[in-house]
Formats: C-alpha cells, sequence, structure tokens
C-alpha cells in the first residue's frame, strides 16, 4: 500500500511561562489513502494536537508530516491554507458554524474568497445539505438546528472543497447516541466513496466503523491496529 | 456570498459593535467637515471682500513722499503742481494694459475747511461712486445725489449738531444735509462727504484730485501687474496696493481655519484610536471564528480583506452620515460665523468621506495584522 499520509518521528511541544509540554514525543506511523481511522486515547494523550498537524494547522516541533509527498514543514501560512483548502475538511465536536449565518451560508463560508458565482456556490452548498439530509432547511439558523443538524451542516462545510481527507475531532461528543449514529453513517458513506477519513474518538462504539485504530498515550503511540472487514481486530506488523 | 457579504452580516450581527465602531468616524468627520465648510465659506467671503469693498490699490501724489525728504517748504511751484493728480489722470489709469480688470476709479478730493463756523475735513468724490466705493456704509437719510447735498460723518454731525434736511454754510454756499453716516470707526467719521466738484470748488482746485481708489475685479488679481503699470502711467504718483483691511480678517480666518484643523485632528484622531480599540476588540472575540475560517482554507489575506471590508463599510456609512451632519451643521450656524448662507459646499464633504475611509482603514491595519497572524489551532483547542 502506497502511504498517502506519512507521520515521522513527529514531535510537538507547547512552550508556556518557562513549562514545557510535550504533547507528542516522537510518533512515526503512515496511512493510505483510502483508510478510516480512528486515534483513541485518554483526555490529554495528544489526539488533537496530532489532528492539527495532519491538517496543516500547524507544523511539528520536530519530524516530518508528509502528505501526497509534500512535506508541510516547507510551506508557509498561505501555503498550508491553500493545502488546506484544497486537500482536508475539519469536522470539530462544537460545530463551529457561524451563528449569523444561515445553514446554507455556513457551507458557503470556504468558497467565499474564491472566484465563483453566487448561484453556483448556492447550488454546490445546497447539493451537500441534500446529501447529509438537510434539504428543506438551508434557510435556517443555527440556533434554529438540533445539535446533530448543525453537526450535519458542518460536515456539509468540511466537503464544500471535495478533500481527500476528512479530520474529525470528537464529532459525535455532543451529541446523543442515535444521532451520533446517523453523523457516523455520513463518515462512512464518504469513506464509502474512497477517502481517507480521520477521526479522533473516545467512543468504542465507533471503532467498529474505522479499519484501524490508533491509540495515543502521553504523547506516543500505544496501539495501532488494523480491522478486518468483519470489524475483528488484526494485529499490525512493525 | 463573498468576503464583502459575509463582513456585511458580521456586522448587522454586532450592530451596537459597529455603530460604536463608526461613532468615532461619524463625530470626526462631522466636525472636520462643518468646520471646513465654515472655514470654505468665510474665506470665500473674505476673497468677496477683496473683491468688492477692497479698495485695492491707492494712487497719490508723490509730492507727500518728497516733502517727508524735503521738509514742506523745499519744493518748488511747478513741482508740486506737476506731481498734483487731476481727475484726467483718471483717463490715464483707465487706458493701462489690464484695463478690463479695474472695477472702478474713484478719484477722491480732501480739504480742510469752514462748516458753519467750525473746521472739518471735507471729503469729495463723485456722488455716483459712494454705492461703489463705499458698499458698507449705512446712511439714515440720503446718499447726496446732486450738488449742494453733503452726508455727514457721525462725529462731524454731532459737531455741528444738524441731522438730514439741515443745512451747512460753507464758502458762502448752502448745503442740504442728506444724510447721516452711521458710525465706520474710520476718518470719514468726522467728515463732510459731498460731490467731488463741490468740495474742488471749495478749495478752489476745480479737477484736483487727492487720490485714486481703484478697486480690481477678480479673485486672484495679478495686482503686483496693475500697480506696475499704473506706476508706468503716472509717473508722478505713488501707486500702492493696500489690502490690510482684508488682509487682517483674513488673517483671523486664517486663525479659525488653524483652529478648526486641530479641532478637527483631535477628533479625528479620537475616532481612529476608535475604530482600532473596538476592531482589535473584535478580532479578540471572534479568534475561535477567525480560527475556523483559517482552518477551511482562508489565507491570511481573505482575513485581512474580511476585517477591511468590515471597517470599510463602517467608515464609509459613518463619514457620509458625518458629513452630511457636518454640511447641515455648516449651513445652518454660518450666519453665526458673519457668512451669509450660500449653497452647500460639496467638497469638504468628499474630502471628509475619503478622510474617514482612510482613518477607518489605518485604525483597522494592527488589529487586521493581528488576526492575520493568528494560529489557526485556536479553532480546534477551544473545544
Ligand atoms: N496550544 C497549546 N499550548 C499548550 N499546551 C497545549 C496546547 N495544546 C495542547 N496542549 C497540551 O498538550 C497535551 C495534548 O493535548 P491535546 O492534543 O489537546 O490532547 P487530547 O486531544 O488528546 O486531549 C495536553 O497536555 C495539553 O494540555
Ligand atoms: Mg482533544
Amino acid at each position: 500500500m502506497d502511504p498517502f499520509i506519512e507521520l515521522d518521528n513527529v514531535s510537538m511541544l507547547y512552550g508556556s511561562n518557562g513549562t514545557i509540554a510535550a504533547a507528542l514525543r516522537g510518533v512515526s506511523f503512515s496511512i493510505a489513502a483510502g483508510e478510516y481511522v480512528a486515534i483513541t486515547g485518554e483526555s490529554g494523550a495528544g489526539k488533537s494536537t496530532l489532528l492539527t498537524l495532519l491538517g496543516g494547522l500547524q507544523v511539528p516541533t520536530s519530524g516530518r508530516v508528509v502528505m501526497g509527498g509534500i512535506d508541510l514543514s516547507g510551506l508557509s501560512a498561505d501555503g498550508l491554507a491553500d493545502f488546506r483548502k484544497q486537500t482536508i475538511g475539519f469536522v470539530f465536536q462544537a460545530y463551529h458554524l457561524l451563528p449569523y449565518l444561515t445553514a446554507r451560508e455556513n457551507v458557503i463560508v470556504p468558497l467565499s474568497p474564491e472566484r465563483m458565482s453566487s448561484r453556483e456556490k448556492a447550488d454546490r452548498a445546497d447539493g451537500l445539505l441534500e446529501t447529509v439530509g438537510l434539504s428543506g432547511k438551508e434557510n435556517r439558523l443555527p440556533s434554529e438546528l438540533s445539535g446533530g443538524e448543525c453537526q450535519r451542516v458542518a460536515i456539509a462545510r468540511a466537503l464544500v472543497h471535495d478533500p481527500a481527507v476528512l479530520l474529525a475531532d470528537e464529532p459525535t461528543g455532543n451529541l446523543d447516541t442515535t444521532t451520533g449514529e446517523q453523523i457516523l453513517d455520513l463518515f462512512s458513506e464518504w469513506h464509502g466513496r474512497g477517502k481517507t477519513v480521520l477521526m479522533v474518538t473516545h467512543n468504542r462504539a465507533n471503532l467498529s466503523r474505522a479499519t484501524r485504530t490508533v491509540r495515543l498515550r502521553d504523547g506516543l503511540v500505544e496501539e495501532d491496529r488494523r480491522m478486518s472487514p468483519s470489524g475483528r481486530a488484526m494485529g499490525l506488523p512493525g | 456570498m463573498n468576503i464583502r457579504k459575509l463582513a456585511w452580516k458580521n456586522l448587522f450581527r454586532r450592530k451596537s459593535r459597529a455603530v460604536f465602531t463608526g461613532l468615532g468616524i461619524f463625530l470626526g468627520i462631522g466636525t472636520f467637515v462643518a468646520l471646513s465648510s465654515l472655514t470654505m465659506q468665510m474665506e470665500g467671503a473674505v476673497r468677496d471682500k477683496l473683491d468688492r469693498f477692497g479698495a485695492n490699490i491707492l494712487v497719490v501724489p508723490r509730492t507727500e513722499q518728497l516733502s517727508l525728504g524735503f521738509g514742506d517748504i523745499a519744493l518748488g511751484g511747478a513741482q508740486v503742481a506737476r506731481a498734483r493728480l487731476a481727475v484726467s489722470d483718471g483717463e490715464a489709469i483707465r487706458s493701462i494694459e489690464l484695463k478690463d480688470r479695474l472695477r472702478s476709479v474713484v478719484p477722491f478730493f480732501l480739504t480742510a475747511t469752514d462748516a458753519s463756523g467750525k473746521d472739518v475735513v471735507w471729503m469729495g468724490l463723485p456722488a455716483e461712486e459712494i454705492a461703489v466705493a463705499r458698499p458698507w456704509w449705512k446712511v439714515s437719510g440720503m446718499l447726496p445725489m446732486e450738488k449742494g447735498e453733503v452726508l455727514l460723518g457721525s462725529e462731524a454731525a454731532a459737531l455741528l449738531d444738524k441731522g438730514p434736511g439741515g443745512t451747512v454754510l460753507s464758502g458762502g454756499r448752502k448745503f442740504r444735509v442728506a444724510g447721516v453716516l452711521s458710525p465706520t470707526g474710520e476718518k470719514e467719521d468726522s467728515m463732510v462727504i459731498a460731490p467731488i466738484g463741490d468740495v474742488q470748488a471749495l478749495a478752489g482746485s476745480p479737477g484736483g484730485v487727492t487720490f485714486f481708489e481703484i478697486a480690481a475685479l477678480c479673485k486672484d488679481c495679478p495686482v503686483e501687474d496693475i500697480v506696475a503699470q499704473i506706476g508706468k502711467a503716472l509717473p508722478g504718483a505713488r501707486v500702492s496696493a493696500i489690502r490690510q483691511v482684508v488682509e487682517s480678517r483674513k488673517a483671523a480666518v486664517d486663525q479659525f481655519r488653524r483652529l478648526g484643523m486641530a479641532v478637527s485632528a483631535i477628533v479625528l484622531a479620537i475616532g481612529g484610536l476608535m475604530v482600532f480599540v473596538t476592531v482589535m476588540g473584535s478580532v479578540q472575540e471572534r479568534t475561535r471564528e477567525i480560527g475556523v475560517l483559517r482552518a477551511v482554507g482562508f489565507r491570511r489575506r481573505a482575513i485581512v480583506s474580511l476585517l477591511f471590508w468590515e471597517t470599510g463599510w463602517v467608515s464609509l456609512l459613518s463619514a457620509v452620515s458625518g458629513a452630511v451632519l457636518g454640511t447641515a451643521a455648516a449651513w445652518l450656524a454660518s450666519p453665526l460665523f458673519g457668512v451669509a448662507r450660500t449653497e452647500a459646499a460639496v467638497t469638504p464633504a468628499v474630502i471628509g468621506v475619503v478622510i474617514g475611509m482612510a482613518l477607518g482603514f489605518l485604525g483597522s491595519v494592527p488589529p487586521a495584522r493581528r488576526a492575520a497572524a493568528l494560529s489557526p489551532t485556536e479553532a480546534i483547542r477551544s473545544l
């Protein structure tokens, strides 16, 4: 399998008022295109940090993150922004919708710097909202939508640039089990189209959807295993 | 939806903040436009005065200058005669190259002589020129229109104890008092003003002229050139431009303008500071939102332009409304500043809007830079 994403001895240190916290301490593994990776671990294990590095929101203190042959450490801030736009879709636990925009407008936000007709943008947004099951609610504000619906809008927003990689940080953390399952269905569907999905999750039930589980502990990979198609865990050599 | 509309929607979400951001610009531009419109109107009025009332050029015989050098008795009669001005010199003045620029050439004849037993100065000028040469005179009664009619300065009227309809005796002739001049603060208050022919006759100097007052006919006249040409036409005369009266008024207006500029500058600086503070606060408050925008692929420039559009909209709206308010205020206040209401000037309003926009831009540069420098990880970290 060709590695699409490579993490090579990645360390991330955060320094504040003289104290230095190591969020990641030399993490190496690679991910092939089309994998569905669940990242687990205790709170503070470094999961979110790992996701920000994979998404090019920041670059590691040391080590390399290579995606699609591009070393993210070598990119400028705008280069990273372009990389995120072209390759990454983010979904957050708290949705992070802009409260003053309607569902449609929230989905369009990533397109707003683009030269594209308003019509085209709106059509694309409406298409995605239909995909996530929100037809007819395009003009609602986030405050007029349930938590699950907000997360659907956020997913539609993450998909608007048709990213190769979807990064989600505890996307069902704020939702009840049933609603969470519906959200996970959307990720599975996207994965089914051959896209790569990386999801940080606490929920054991979520793990069954993934093709692979990476467990972090204190900034290190504690466990990395692939699931068989039937959902049975398989040990991973090396 | 594009960045411009995104900015617009954001403003509407925080109306009171937007209003507060714009308030400084609104007041600053209002002040600036009001003061500069007023200054402009006052300057216009001064220029008007320079044209209308300003006897810009004074022509006197050179004799007086000579007499300073040689003493009163040192001059030969012939020389004095040659140096004296005559009504006919008016023709020479009117035929200079720049004659088209001359609005009026008014001969004056002054003589000290008896008036009903009191020694006063008589000032003669062509009756039909009085309104042109001294338009600011306020007269109770009439202006002297015919021979044998006089106008009394306020002090002269008191001295002679005469009013309109009275008579003044001089040189064996009777003069009817046509009117009395309200106090002007000038020397004419103590004079008897009469048609020039009568005064010349009283002095036994027909055709004599003490000085000419010449008014030029344009805003930015080549006064120096006119002076030179008249000097050439009348070699025996001393020609000088007098603008002191107007200049002093102009100096007052200049002072007002400087004061206005200083006040405007202070208010504008406060306005710029308000933009800075409120936009900085807004950036602080929206750290997460900006992080989300960065996460979904906004370049730093897109964040900067989002903020610029936001302050751009606010600055435009508040600068325009400030300019309207300032123009209206200047229009309403102009009578208080001794300026007649004219059509509202557009230039200060336009300049005001430009300054307001520039101010909004300047005030939002530091916050925009700060916003652009924010790390996009903030979005995820704030989970
Ligand atoms: N921006 C930051 N500055 C300082 N410390 C941070 C920052 N982000 C994360 N950390 C620290 O790094 C460690 C890993 O954090 P995080 O990646 O958020 O873990 P997780 O998502 O697994 O809970 C924690 O100890 C956290 O306090
Ligand atoms: Mg986390």
